[in-house]
């Protein structure tokens, strides 16, 4: 857990989740929870305080605030003030869009969640790919005084505490499939994969849209093909932590949680797209792929340093000298 | 961050859904083939009935269906107020000429389909809104 990590993978990781953020903040309808009575409230939890939710304009203000500051904390600015408000508003938001639905609401938890982590991480975020130091050097330059050596770590450094963050992300994002998919050998167990509750689940779901669901009737009229989905979701789930201890195993699940909720999406209408997004941003080691893809593009020859134009500039050169 | 990672932990395993932490029983229990809902019924004068689709309508009625399970728990007073709500709100969408509400339970079975949707379920009146309040039927 406290091994070292590259500032810049932490770095990928902040720019990545408050990006998200800001992108489900501006995408998602908060517009419709201004005046709702709250259905179902949530027990032991800050979310009583929205019993009765609040103005249009107070949930208009949140949602301006809370994108503001999670672009600025996107480009780690002000990060420490910058990433606490743009996850207060998220979750004020939040609260009240829980409190008026009846049941519960899990698009944004495994984002709010790795978002805590990264607040906890204080700047250590922010100490490589971070627009901070350059806005400072420019704001010196503006006033006109000499620009000042940068304290800031090389972006390359290696640390623990670029280190935990993500291991920590990681865990909570491991144990939040594990949990999902314990919680259904614990009040269903087998059943849940041998019976037809998956076909339930599809039928109930098509008969409840506007239009019947050819994806989900397809798999609900075929019971076989019901239960090989639903195996495959539960081991998906309850083995999940496996890519904790066998990095390999991250080739073959997170591939697969992606499917799985791209494929709940079609089939049954529920927008998982902030879970597994977050599951990219945290999992996948963002400045090797940076790398490889520098490395792909300058592999790539360009005009001027092509077979070709290399012999005819050798063939001017050779004009130039009998000249 | 210990203790992040042990509410994590506890969460589900006590059932506890403090948010934004959770216990994320999405989806775990055993879903049936019988399925049960509830619908309304806007009423005129003439008796002439149209559907009041309470679930949708704004602002605030959006938990109609967990409302009506409990329903019957309720006292009378606060039956009657809903009731009269829900009214209030009816004669809003359909105008001055609704008389009552009349709330209908659902059952069906997902697997007695008609084509691509299951067929049409079993209507049985169970509650009826006036001015007045709440009446039982059932």
């Amino acid at each position: 857990m406290f091994a070292r990590e590259d500032a810049r993978r932490l770095a990928a990781v902040r720019i990545g989740l408050c990006g998200l953020l800001a992108l489900r903040l501006a995408t998602t309808d908060y517009g419709f929870v201004a005046g709702q009575r709250a259905a179902r409230v949530q027990p032991l939890s800050y979310l009583n305080l929205f019993e009765r939710v609040s103005s249009p304009e107070v949930v208009t203000t949140l949602q301006v605030c809370g994108i503001v500051a999670a672009l600025l904390a996107a480009a780690g600015l002000a990060l420490r003030a910058s990433l606490p408000l743009a996850v207060a508003c998220s979750l004020a938001l939040n609260g009240m869009f829980q409190t008026t639905l009846p049941v519960r609401f899990y698009n944004d938890v495994v984002l709010t969640l790795c978002l805590l982590v990264l607040i906890a991480c204080g700047a250590a975020a922010s100490e490589a790919w971070s627009l901070g130091e350059p806005a400072r050097q420019a704001f010196r330059r503006v006033r006109g005084l000499a620009p000042k050596a940068s304290l800031a770590p090389h972006p390359t450094s290696r640390s623990e505490r670029y280190g935990w963050p993500i291991r920590t992300a990681m865990i909570a994002i491991a144990l939040a499939y594990f949990f999902v998919g314990f919680q259904k050998w614990r009040y269903s167990g087998l059943s849940w994969v041998t019976g037809d509750n998956l076909r339930w689940i599809l039928y109930a779901s098509s008969d409840g849209q506007a239009h019947p669901n050819g994806l989900a009737l397809f798999v609900a009229d075929r019971p076989l093909l019901a239960h090989v989905f639903a195996a495959g979701s539960l081991l998906l789930e309850t083995l999940f932590p496996l890519v904790l201890f066998i990095p390999r195993l991250r080739w073959l699940f997170i591939p697969g949680v992606v499917a799985m909720h791209v494929g709940i999406r079609l089939a049954i209408g529920l927008d998982y797209s902030a879970q597994w997004l977050t599951v990219l941003i945290v999992f996948v080691n963002w400045p090797v792929v940076v790398a490889w893809a520098r490395r792909a593009v300058v592999s790539v020859p360009a005009p001027r340093d092509a077979p070709e134009a290399r012999l005819l500039r050798i063939d001017a050169g050779r004009e130039l000298r009998r000249g | 961050m210990a203790l992040f990672l042990a509410t994590l932990v506890i969460c589900p395993l006590a059932a506890l859904n403090p948010w934004p932490f959770t216990n994320w029983e999405l989806f775990s229990r055993l879903r049936t083939d019988q399925q049960t809902g509830w619908e309304a019924v806007a009423v005129d004068g003439s008796g002439h009935g149209r559907a009041y689709p309470i679930a949708s309508v704004p602002p605030g009625y959006r938990d109609f269906g967990s409302i009506m399970a409990g329903f019957s728990e309720r006292p009378s007073v606060e039956q009657d107020k809903i009731c009269v709500a829900w009214l209030r709100g009816a004669i809003e969408q359909f105008g001055s000429g609704t008389r009552l509400l009349r709330i209908y339970h659902l059952k069906w079975l997902l697997s007695d389909r008609q084509g691509s949707r299951a067929a049409p379920p079993h209507r049985t009146l169970a509650w009826i809104c006036s001015a007045k309040g709440a009446r039982e039927t059932g």
